[in-house]
């Protein structure tokens, strides 16, 4: 399945859901007495009163607030689970990484979620998000390391395509994946970007090899690059 | 402590807190283990004389570095320096936050622990602003004073250059060659060249051979630590210091006040150990090397050397401007991790009596990868952006000279207090039409430097990139009314306090600061050890 394959699957299912849900609610007016209309009318400013105040206080959450979460168990993420986030970000920059590098890569996240608990946090939803979605988008998939190439790279498209609205942007945030896509995008995407470009991976492939990928020759650097043909 | 040279310690139980007074005063007492400090400490102990050093931040070994290396540049976890209980500051600077807390390193080695390691002598012009450009002051020394200083500071710190480079300049050569040019620098050679632009070896204090017991550089590209120590850091000088026997470390201590009596002698240093110590030193000299934002803030807390106010004043920075562009062919820039080529076509001339000192630093902080890290593209089309923009990115910097101004400052700020309720530092930046104006003609060098190197997409950025020079505050003249310290450092109204650093800055030029604090460090441990003490 190729990637615009999958993602028009998934703008076909949502189109089919708002049709359904169109047609559940569309009523016709001749049908209802004038009484039934205004109690119809009633029972929908409660509903919509009730939904207000319950979901007005997650409006008015700042965006940072939704950002700087953390875990307050501080629990940290398992084995597996970093393993998915080192996976995820070398899938951030297109690169399905030797297990060797996923290695390394999930040993820094270590690291760091010990030492930061929001980090920790963090980490745990990008992997949840990375493996829900896999097994969404892959028939058979166990979670994002079973998940192919193309499944990958859909499902790092899902999570940094910025929202059309600001609006959009604000509803989607009411929903746990909304959530989860726009602490990946806005708050943790960079990061993975930035420890991905710090590990062997990226610089092996264009050729380097001594760490964190520059010359271990300390006259290398007279001469061209390895990716060059000079 | 263990004073191991004669001087007497008593200690004292006050509950928890455990007093240590020195009652026969030391030779000197010196604030800050930065490389003011180390050098001044070394020259005196080189001279018999006894030293106290009291340092706010603690000892980073040299033998973690691999260690620290890889935990600071693999995981980004936060900058090992920073103490975010202790580093506090106010920033009301107008145009942009200015973040103190890591600009500057609080540790025995100071700023040199994580520097890039340039180090580059002041032009003469700028010891002469005001007699040669009209701006600013002209220092109280001039720089054929200095001149014998910074060549002592080239070979006590391990400084590799082409010693043709303004050899008019120069006394003698740098104790070591340069760095050969990068694969990109003959491009820089062309570009130059067709400006009218000339080029030249950075100055750097790495090693291209093994000296002083350290090695040659590597090339781990990662000098802001340096792994293997080919980089020099000032925790060489402490450590000669401490080996004398003659010089003690307060690591993690904090100088609150200076007492200076009423014939202005300095008598005794109070400071506070992280610890809860207190500790109290006598010392026939003190001197303030602790940096230009703690230094003035130490002598407004003491309450010491500012009688015409202007302790704090005169606070300097160098702002950048830098550009990047794409150029056809592989430039693979960054492969040593610093620029070995820079200008100084721009630095004089009539343009600078408007705009400021400009030098061109050409390659400066790129890494090949560092062209994918501000792309907006994820997953594969980021991978294909990598593979065609990867080692064709090219960059230039000017560094820009920051005039002095009185606005730009340092003070006390009147809410909020550090660990111990002292006041912190409050910062302002002052920048006017002049430091603007230099900018731009920064960028417009940058873009024109690039054009001439053939590279295409070519951005400038407009807003201000400070370097991390501290300078001011603590101005030398031969005025009292016009700066905190004399030609000699010595604070005016004082017998026995000194200030040196780049607080003692009376211009700040267009280059790193280091071997100028590095070279009146050495002057004035000189002047101290041979001294009636």
């Amino acid at each position: 399945m190729t990637t615009h394959g999958i993602e028009r699957l998934t703008a076909c299912r949502g189109r089919r859901r708002i049709l359904a849900s169109q047609k559940m609610t569309s009523t016709n007016p001749k049908a209802v007495t004038r009484r039934a209309f205004i109690g119809l009318a009633a029972a929908a400013s409660v509903a919509a009163a009730v939904a207000a105040r319950t979901l007005l206080p997650g409006f008015r959450q700042s965006l940072a607030d939704w950002l700087n979460f953390e875990d307050a168990s501080h629990r940290l993420p398992s084995q597996t689970e970093l393993l998915v986030v080192a996976s995820f970000a070398g899938a951030l920059a297109g690169d399905r990484m030797r297990d060797d590098d996923v290695n390394l890569l999930a040993a820094r996240l270590t690291r760091i979620a010990r030492k930061s608990r929001q980090q920790a946090a963090r980490y745990a939803e990008v992997s949840a998000f990375a493996n829900r979605r896999a097994r969404a988008l892959q028939t058979g998939a166990t979670g994002f390391l079973s998940a192919t190439d193309d499944v990958r790279e859909a499902i790092v498209r899902s999570a940094m395509s910025e929202p059309r609205s600001s609006a959009t942007a604000r509803l989607a945030l009411l929903t746990d994946d909304g959530r989860a896509r726009f602490r990946i995008r806005e708050g943790i995407a960079g990061h993975l970007r930035e420890l991905y470009s710090k590990s062997p991976a990226p610089w092996r492939s264009y050729g380097y090899t001594g760490w964190p990928g520059k010359p271990a020759d300390k006259l290398d650097y007279t001469r061209p690059g390895p990716q060059s043909s000079g | 402590m263990a004073w191991k040279a004669g001087g007497q310690t008593r200690l004292h139980a006050a509950g928890t807190t455990v007093i240590r007074l020195i009652q026969e005063p030391v030779d000197v007492c010196i604030v800050g283990a930065g490389i003011a400090g180390a050098l001044v400490a070394a020259t005196l102990v080189r001279r018999g004389r006894r030293v106290v050093i009291i340092e706010a931040g603690g000892r980073f070994d040299r033998t973690q570095r691999f260690a620290q290396l890889e935990e600071y540049l693999t995981t980004g976890i936060a900058w090992p320096y920073e103490r975010g209980d202790r580093d506090r500051y106010v920033d009301t600077s107008p145009d942009f936050r200015y973040d103190l807390a890591t600009t500057r390193v609080k540790a025995v080695g100071g700023s040199t622990l994580h520097w890039g390691g340039t180090s580059q002598r002041l032009d003469p012009s700028d010891f002469r602003a005001r007699t040669t450009y009209g701006y600013g002051d002209d220092w109280p020394i001039k720089y054929g004073e200095l001149e014998p200083y910074y060549l002592k500071a080239e070979h006590e710190i391990g400084v590799a250059g082409d010693s043709r480079v303004h050899s008019e300049n120069r006394s003698g050569p740098f104790p070591m060659e340069p760095f050969p040019d990068s694969f990109s620098d003959p491009v820089w050679r062309r570009a130059a060249a067709r400006i009218g632009a000339t080029v030249e070896k950075v100055p750097y204090a790495k090693n291209t051979r093994a000296r002083d017991g350290r090695p040659e550089c590597h090339a781990f590209s990662t000098c802001t630590i340096c792994p293997i120590g080919a980089q020099y850091s000032a925790d060489v000088h402490i450590a000669e210091a401490e080996r004398s026997g003659l010089c003690v470390v307060l690591p993690n201590t904090v100088a609150r006040r200076i007492d200076v009596d009423a014939g202005g002698i300095a008598r005794a240093v109070h400071a506070t150990g992280l610890d809860g110590s207190s500790h109290v030193i006598a010392a026939r000299h003190v001197v303030v090397a602790a940096h230009a934002i703690e230094s003035a803030r130490l002598l407004l807390l003491s309450e010491v050397g500012n009688a015409s106010d202007n302790v704090g004043r005169y606070l300097m920075e160098h702002f950048y401007s830098s550009g990047e562009g794409v150029v056809s062919g592989g430039f693979f820039p960054g492969r040593i991790g610093f620029e070995t080529l820079q200008s100084s076509s721009f630095y004089n001339g009539d343009e600078r009596r408007a705009t400021g000192a400009i030098k061109l630093e050409l390659g400066q902080g790129l890494a090949p990868l560092r062209s994918t890290q501000g792309a907006a593209l994820w997953g594969k089309q980021l991978a294909e952006f990598s593979r065609e923009y990867f080692g064709r990115l090219a960059a230039v910097s000017a560094e820009t000279e920051h005039r002095p101004h009185r606005e730009s400052r340092i003070d006390l700020d009147p809410d909020v207090k550090d660990l111990f309720g002292d006041p912190v530092p409050r910062i302002h930046f002052h920048l006017t039409e002049f430091e603007h104006a230099t900018r731009a003609r920064g960028a417009r060098i940058v873009a024109r430097m690039l054009e001439a190197a053939g590279a295409r997409d070519i951005q400038t950025q407009s807003w201000p990139r400070w370097a991390a020079h501290h300078m001011g505050t603590c101005r030398m003249s031969v005025d009292p009314e016009r700066g905190v310290v004399d030609k000699d450092l010595k604070v005016f109204g004082t017998k026995n306090l000194h200030v040196v650093g780049s607080g003692a800055f009376t211009t700040g030029g267009a280059v790193q600061p280091t071997l100028t604090i590095a070279a009146l460090a050495l002057r004035l441990g000189e002047r101290l050890a041979g001294a009636d003490l």
